[in-house]
């Protein structure tokens, strides 16, 4: 017995040794959909006591690269448009989510999210844009 | 009068252990200029075994604030837009150069080239940073 598409494509996403790296998780994927969870470690840090922009970036991307993933078919990210909104203190848990708007073609549009869950504010937002491959990483159903 | 060199070596001092965890150095630092370089490691791979694009943004992001802050006053990215031009491959060594085009009391605007090796374009960051109040190195007198 097999694993299901659904279970391959997740296990592809989690296939990221940058997330490992930043103790980021896939929370959730499904299509169109993707939402990762990181805590904010003192790693992160920089000279101004906040984390680093690049790392709350970094976590929205992997949202935005399990939506993009989650037809089972690889996607490019073409360019992102970020806006930093609250700064990030040292513990707090944050909720990357990324939404798929329009799907033209090959070319993908979402929406990123990234919320504090510890205070409850959002944290960053962004209009980014993809290129999906035809192949397929897993097999249509 | 701060100079932009002792400006570099005070962000250098405290980012140390950011600089270390995500393996930025610092090659120059001038009046709204910086550069800084990064070798992509396994594990900074994502899933299709090129760099993950957050850490290439993150990269952008701190040659950029590196940038803004060389005339040693403080401050945050508010958004920056990214385009991914082509992937990082395992070992290719990056650098990130980033120029402030225009600036007033309050505000910057600067743009950041992230390059290999091979003198090719990885990605281009332009955005917008807000001087919060402060210095990056106490001023005398």
């Amino acid at each position: 017995m097999s694993e299901s598409r659904e279970d391959q494509i997740r296990a592809h996403i989690e296939n990221d040794r940058y997330a490992d790296f930043l103790g980021a998780t896939l929370e959730e994927v499904s299509e169109g959909y993707g939402r990762f969870r990181m805590e904010a470690r003192p790693e992160f840090l920089n000279f101004n006591g906040l984390i680093h922009g690049g790392v709350i970036f970094s976590v929205s991307d992997l949202a935005f690269a399990a939506a993009g993933n989650s037809r089972g078919q690889t996607a490019y990210a073409l360019g992102v448009d970020i806006s930093f909104i609250k700064p990030v203190s040292v513990g707090d848990i944050l909720i990357a989510e990324c939404r798929e708007l329009s799907l033209t073609g090959p070319i993908g549009i979402c929406e990123i999210t990234v919320r504090n869950e510890t205070t409850n504010e959002l944290i960053a937002h962004s209009k980014a844009t993809l290129y999906r491959k035809k192949e397929f990483f897993v097999p249509p159903a | 009068m701060t100079t932009p060199k002792q400006v570099g070596a005070k962000l250098l001092e405290v980012d140390g252990p950011l600089n270390r965890f995500l393996g930025f150095e610092l090659i120059d630092i001038s009046t709204g200029h910086a550069v800084v370089r990064m070798v992509v490691q396994p594990h900074m791979l994502n899933g299709a075994g090129v760099c993950q694009g957050g850490l290439i943004f993150a990269l952008a992001d701190h040659a950029f604030a590196y940038a803004c802050m060389s005339t040693n006053q403080a401050g945050v990215t508010l958004s920056a837009n990214i385009i991914f031009n082509r992937p990082g491959q395992p070992g290719d060594r990056l650098i990130a150069t980033a120029t402030v085009t225009d600036e007033s009391r309050r505000t910057a605007s600067c743009g950041v080239v992230v390059i290999n090796q091979h003198g090719e374009t990885v990605a281009q960051v332009s955005g917008v940073h807000y001087r919060t109040k402060g210095s990056i190195v106490e001023e005398r007198g």
